[in-house]
């Protein structure tokens, strides 16, 4: 647990100095002047930070949230010291697409109230890809049961393959997951960057399809 | 939520950075909108904030999203939206707006090919 911002003092050189003077890399290209994100949700310790990591052209960046009195009360956090449950994380990347187009890919909580701390994170998203555990399955069910009811953005599922993860095939996890037909799940290994980023092109590629279909329709 | 490590205190609470406001300036500044300092912009005024000129030094250096400037300044997305309306109020910062809108099919696809790409 990291106190060091505990001291307004310390935090204020923080601010005024070290913190403000990233490396030249860290900075976008001028030409790039458009944004599309995607959001990788997941239970906690399911590997959204370390996916980001990925495939991420930064290193992953973290911002915290203060957490709002609603949260406070549903969430189980008696177990922590009541003065370090006042934030809520987001860890984040980016992949510049193409000279004009950056893609911001935005690691949260995968509870719908968590997201609503970033104003307007889930709107206007290409969707959320879903990062799932086959070794527990069910910390994952709640996730999809909101994303199916009550997110317009389409999602597709990353199964993230831990060392131990037992084989299941695709169509088993579909059925133990109870998903839509028309939701993808694909196998993804976090670690790697190549399986990382076709977890997203399976999820860019339902997007579009799914557009297609609701234009046509 | 059971993740220790995902929760932070600090005693200097955001309302004290925006001077008491909750409400952004400009409610089209996401999360993903870009900023960049507008070059021969004035000086900030002498009663500017630390943060006010943190996150002016910080834009200067190039083009970077709402949460990136938040994660180097260590401040909330929420303070940094309001902030950042400030700057483009006062001329100092130019915003390319986020994506709130449903993404178009052309989007869509560039985002696609782009990923095909890498």
């Amino acid at each position: 647990m990291a106190f060091a911002t505990s001291d307004p003092a310390t935090s204020d050189r923080a601010i005024a100095g070290r913190a403000a003077a990233p490396e030249r890399s860290a900075y976008l290209s001028d030409t790039v002047t458009r944004t599309a994100k995607i959001l990788v949700v997941g239970d906690f310790g399911v590997g959204k930070t370390t996916f980001i990591g990925s495939v991420s052209e930064i290193a992953p960046l973290r911002t915290e949230e203060p957490m709002t009195q609603a949260s406070v009360g549903i969430d189980d956090l008696d177990h922590l010291d009541a003065k370090t449950t006042t934030t809520v994380a987001m860890d984040f990347g980016r992949l510049t697409l193409n000279p004009r187009l950056a893609l911001y890919l935005f690691g949260t909580p995968g509870q719908r109230r968590f997201w609503n701390m970033w104003a307007g994170l889930a709107e206007g998203a290409v969707g959320v890809l879903v990062l799932v555990d086959s070794r527990r399955l069910a910390g994952s069910f709640d996730v999809l049961d909101q994303l199916e009811t009550h997110v317009p953005a389409p999602f597709a599922v990353a199964v993230n393959h831990f060392p131990d993860s037992p084989a299941h095939s695709p169509d088993r996890l579909r059925e133990a997951l109870d998903l839509l037909p028309g939701t993808p799940v694909v196998d993804c290994n976090a670690l790697d960057r190549a399986s990382s980023i076709d977890a997203l092109v399976t999820l860019a590629e339902h997007a579009l399809t799914s557009r297609a279909r609701k234009v046509g329709s | 939520m059971n993740d220790p490590e995902d929760y932070r205190d600090t005693p200097l609470r955001s309302y004290v950075l925006t001077g008491g406001r909750a409400a952004p300036a400009d409610p089209g500044i996401g999360v993903d909108t870009l900023l960049k300092a507008m070059p021969n912009a004035a000086s900030l005024p002498m009663e500017a904030t630390p943060q006010l000129r943190a996150l002016l030094r910080l834009c200067n250096g190039g083009v970077l999203s709402v949460a990136e400037v938040s994660a180097h300044l260590e401040l909330p997305v929420s303070v940094v939206r309001i902030l950042a309306g400030d700057l483009i109020a006062s001329g100092h910062l130019h915003a390319h707006a986020g994506c709130f809108d449903e993404p178009s099919t052309d989007l869509l696809k560039e985002v696609l090919d782009g990923l095909r790409n890498l």
